[in-house]
């Protein structure tokens, strides 16, 4: 049996280039916001562009919100969480003041660099990671795979232990995390080019979490 | 930016080893696998699949052999053997003379021939009644051509020998009308040099040469575009094999049985036999680029059962490669670089074949066909592997 993989759709962009990507690695992925659907997932991937704060309440108007905490935290279901969709996982977002879903000890911040004229915020373009523990997500990836980032908001962690790899711009921050079933990239995989392709399939392909 | 300190650099895995080789990050495109097994070794199993020993292998030998046998029946040779001298190319040598077959020794002179290389060439040719074709470089073209790769600040600045040797091979295959290219290559006993480590494409030299080179048109250079290789390839149906995968290849026996049938020599390293190489492998790349070559050899011999990984380990931990200044002194000067020119060279800035024009986009948009051309056993499947994947 295949996985059943289900792109949640809460309003907030990006589920069509996300599922494209996915189907170029031979799987199917559906973009739904039906509970039941996102009930029935093996894989779920939490995409999205866009505010925090809109982010957040589209997910509790959807009621989406309990039903991810219900699968995730009691179920175990793997889910990746990617740009916004890795910051909703944070406990408080200071884009819009606002508790996230709070599976991570973490809070988002405006990301900040020394040099403004030169490092330009948002982020935007390729980049590498650093990594920094053992994780499926990294499988096949080198050093110096590159993925694409556009973001104004970064994720501080308290717990230094849930950071899959951290990224220099002009200073570092959290580029993507793991802990157990959850997994989250501040990058777009999607846009990622055969990189995010092999870390999508990581994520889909292997059992994890 | 808000401190995150996370920057203690024990805590980031910036070094990882391979568990099952000792091929680490040095190697820029390196991953691992849920096991924590490398790129490499990954590659390594895919052809060990290919080419599995045993009784199987032997058939395909056989076969092959044969093919080769009735390629050219009118003519005085079968195939081209491409020496150098080392422990490789001379066994290749040995072998194809054991099986029966017609091969003409091909040499490419690059300048930079140590003697015991010449001597174990002419003693491998005389001894079995070998006939040899040198192809001697312009030496101010090559050197232009080494100097141009030394500046270009990559990895790569022992290419333009082996794109020349390459060239050189398919020339000879062409004007004498021969088929077949065995050459000495073995992953088993060699490996495969990473991609970040070595890259070459005919692009690639001409955009380095154009970039960094003094003389402008290269005219005695045995150049090799993309059209004449697929004309040697499908037209003329010249193949190069492998045979060393063909074989059990054991380093450590294939020392002796060279030195008592041909009276060989070893000279102290892989690849060693030629001054530029040495000064390139033991000085160069490990002072500039952290790079020891030593690491693949090791790593295939390991993979290949031929040594343990911990002897491995400790022979790479326990020293560094050893380099001889006599021999950088003598490369340096040999390239007429002074001394300033070198210190630029090694303290600029590195740079790696992405920062050039290649054909490595196209390759990568020809995957398939380049798949099947494997498959056909046109080219060696390992190009498929390394560049195309």
């Amino acid at each position: 049996m295949l996985d059943k993989i289900i792109i949640i759709d809460y309003g907030m962009g990006n589920l069509r280039s996300v599922q494209k990507k996915i189907s170029k690695i031979g799987l199917f992925a559906e973009i739904s916001d039906n509970l039941k659907e996102i009930k029935s997932a093996d894989k779920l991937i939490l995409p999205g562009v866009g505010h925090f704060r809109m982010g957040v309440k589209n997910l509790k108007e959807k009621k989406i919100w309990d039903i991810m905490n219900e699968k995730v935290l009691n179920d175990g279901t793997p889910i990746l969480g990617i740009c916004l969709g890795m910051q909703l996982m944070a406990k408080y977002s200071f884009e819009g003041d606002i508790e996230g879903l709070g599976w991570i000890d973490a809070d988002i911040l405006k990301l900040k660099t020394k040099d403004e004229l030169k490092y330009k915020v948002p982020h935007m373009g390729w980049n590498t990671l650093i990594f920094k523990k053992e994780s499926p997500l990294i499988q096949h990836l080198s050093n110096d795979s590159m993925f694409y980032f556009t973001h104004s908001f970064h994720m501080k962690c308290n717990n230094l232990d849930d950071i899959l790899s951290i990224t220099d711009y002009d200073g570092e921050f959290v580029s993507a995390i793991h802990q157990n079933n959850i997994f989250g990239t501040q990058f777009h995989p999607e846009k990622s080019h055969d990189w995010g392709e092999i870390l999508l399939e990581n994520f889909l392909k292997t059992k994890i979490g | 930016m808000v401190k995150l300190n996370i920057l203690n650099h024990d805590k980031i895995m910036k070094n990882r080893l391979c568990s099952r080789c000792i091929l680490d990050t040095t190697v820029k495109d390196i991953w691992f696998d849920h096991l924590g097994e490398c790129k490499y070794c990954k590659i390594h199993d895919e052809l060990e699949q290919s080419f599995p020993l045993g009784p199987d292998l032997d058939n395909k030998l056989d076969k092959i052999i044969n093919k080769i046998k009735n390629s050219n029946k009118r003519k005085k040779y079968d195939c081209i053997v491409g020496v150098s001298g080392g422990r490789d190319s001379t066994f290749t040598l040995l072998t194809a003379k054991d099986l029966g077959l017609n091969p003409l020794a091909v040499h490419f002179d690059n300048g930079w021939n140590s003697d015991i290389s010449v001597s174990n060439i002419k003693n491998a040719c005389q001894k079995l009644d070998v006939d040899l074709y040198t192809i001697v470089a312009d030496w101010e073209e090559f050197k232009d051509l080494q100097v141009s790769f030394l500046k270009s600040s990559t990895p790569d600045a022992d290419i333009p020998t082996d794109y020349a040797i390459y060239s050189v091979l398919y020339n000879v295959a062409n004007k004498k009308g021969i088929k077949y290219i065995l050459n000495g290559h073995s992953f088993r006993t060699e490996g495969t040099s990473p991609i970040s480590w070595t890259y070459m494409d005919p692009l690639y030299v001409k955009d380095v040469h154009k970039k960094f080179g003094r003389i402008k048109k290269n005219k005695s250079f045995p150049h090799m575009t993309f059209l004449k290789l697929q004309y040697y390839l499908w037209i003329k149906g010249i193949r190069e094999l492998r045979l060393m995968e063909y074989i059990d290849y054991n380093k450590n026996k294939v020392d002796v049985i060279l030195k008592e049938k041909l009276d060989w020599k070893y000279y102290g390293g892989h690849h060693h036999e030629n001054h530029y190489t040495k000064f390139f492998q033991s000085y160069y790349l490990p002072k500039k680029f952290n790079i020891d070559k030593r690491k693949t050899e090791l790593s295939a011999l390991i993979r290949s059962n031929q040594i343990k990984r911990e002897d491995a380990l400790n022979e790479i931990n326990s020293s560094p490669y050893k380099f001889d200044q006599k021999t950088v002194d003598y490369a340096i000067n040999k390239l007429d670089i002074s001394k300033n020119e070198w210190e630029k060279i090694m303290s600029s800035p590195i740079k790696s074949h992405n920062d050039y024009k290649t054909l490595l986009p196209m390759i990568k948009m020809l995957k398939f066909p380049i798949k099947f051309a494997c498959k056909m056993n046109i080219i060696p499947k390992i190009l498929y592997l390394k560049y195309a994947r």
